[in-house]
């Protein structure tokens, strides 16, 4: 006599599930700004069985649970990238889980800014901002961060005037691959941005990264689509004493405030460093840069490009962040960066 | 150090600084404390010798200083 469990069609879909989606697992390939992809073979981390929730309740339904490292709006995803919503005629839940790592002590310290991450209406500098990977990078999403709010230096009287969101190049533009135009989002994608309600930019415009020559600058600007949506203070910072730019001394106190690490405050260790930089597309070269050190750990991580580091005394712009390592920040003086782009701060 | 010593640095920076990128494991060059200032990928007495070499082939005489900071990327 053979028995079978209710369970039976169960478990066999969910090690169908394991076959298909956890022993084809890769790791993710690193991106310059934050990313993370909706790739299942990079996304998720485990299967199991559980009760079916909806809003965070269970329905009682037992289905096949994908664990997944970050769940994103089923928009955000091609569809030829989305999980099953049946295996083996076994309905499936998708949990967002994190990605799992053997436990750590960790201290959570309480939050009193604004979250970066989140959708904020207007925009704040320090916010999450990013695009939408296309063609063959579609699947992956990412965040990096909002630095300022610019405007063009010559407007012609009577004109209304427009407002452009100030960050990187690999920012708002992918390291030059992505047309003008293409739709910029606040929340990036990767901080579970709509595309279909949170687009708040335009690309405008960018200086291409030279591969040949030294850079001076990794910079890019997105046209608000109105300028309701956006304000000038900087999120834990505040407003600008003055619009123009500072320049940069070794030992200048400063602060920053991004998208992954929030506010930080550090020291200018060095204003006149040629560095290597490693992008998705290449190394490329950099002159006369900035550099800072952390006052109380990093002052950066990835996610953080596009800040606006900014003199403590007086609240003057002195650089934009673009990249680091895990204890050096780097930015391009804000100078060249205005002048590259002709635009002049909004305060 | 005055603005023709920094003058002075800033010169000599620029015209060893593409030798020096292009020296394996080096990530970066500037002036700190009013010193040259070579940024190391990795702590390497390797490194060291190669860029100390270079720079006394290239500058005889100028002061330098290491710094290991690992590589960079775009955040």
């Amino acid at each position: 006599m053979s028995v079978t469990s209710t369970r039976d069609p169960l478990l066999i879909a969910k090690s169908a599930a394991v076959e298909r989606y956890l022993k084809t697992a890769q790791p993710r390939p690193t991106f310059s700004a934050s990313v993370a992809s909706v790739r299942p073979e990079h996304n998720v981390v485990g299967v199991g069985l559980g009760s079916k929730l909806i809003e965070g309740r269970s329905t009682g339904t037992v289905c096949v649970r994908f664990y997944v490292e970050r769940k994103i709006a089923k928009d955000a995803i091609p569809p030829t990238l989305l999980l099953p919503e049946n295996i083996n005629e076994v309905e499936t839940d998708v949990i967002e889980s994190g990605r799992f790592r053997a436990l750590q002590l960790a201290v959570v310290a309480p939050q009193r800014a604004r979250d970066p991450r989140a959708r904020m209406r207007p925009a704040h500098p320090g916010c999450s901002v990013g695009f939408q990977f296309t063609g063959d990078q579609a699947g992956f999403v990412m965040a990096g961060t909002l630095g300022a709010i610019v405007k063009r230096q010559a407007e012609k009287k009577g004109e209304k005037s427009k407002e452009y969101l100030l960050s990187n190049n690999h920012v708002l533009a992918n390291e030059g691959l992505l047309p003008v135009d293409s739709p910029i989002f606040q929340p990036g994608l990767l901080d579970d941005g709509n595309v279909s309600t949170d687009q708040i930019a335009k690309l405008s415009q960018f200086v291409p990264l030279a591969p040949a020559t030294p850079n001076d600058v990794d910079c890019a600007v997105a046209e608000v689509l109105d300028t309701k949506l956006v304000r000038g203070s900087i999120l834990g910072i505040g407003r600008l004493a003055d619009g123009r730019p500072v320049e940069a001394t070794e030992g200048m106190p400063v602060e920053k405030s991004g998208r992954t690490t929030g506010f930080t405050a550090g020291t200018i260790a060095d204003t006149n460093a040629d560095v290597i930089v490693g992008y998705e597309t290449g190394n490329f070269t950099f002159q006369n840069q900035i550099i800072v050190v952390g006052d109380h750990g990093p002052f950066s991580q990835a996610g953080d490009s596009g800040s606006l580091i900014v003199a403590t005394v007086p609240r003057r712009a002195v650089a934009l962040l673009f990249a680091g390592s895990a204890t050096h920040t780097i930015g391009n003086p804000i100078s060249a960066v205005l002048s590259a782009l002709n635009v002049v701060l909004v305060h | 150090m005055n603005r023709d010593g920094m003058n002075e640095l800033e010169e000599i920076k620029r015209r060893v600084s593409p030798k020096l990128l292009q020296t394996k494991g080096v990530s970066g060059v500037g002036i700190q404390s009013g010193a040259l200032t070579v940024y190391l990928a990795e702590d390497s007495d390797d490194i060291r010798r190669d860029v100390a070499a270079l720079l006394e082939a290239e500058e005889p005489g100028t002061p330098v200083k290491f710094l290991v900071t690992g590589t960079f990327r775009a955040q």
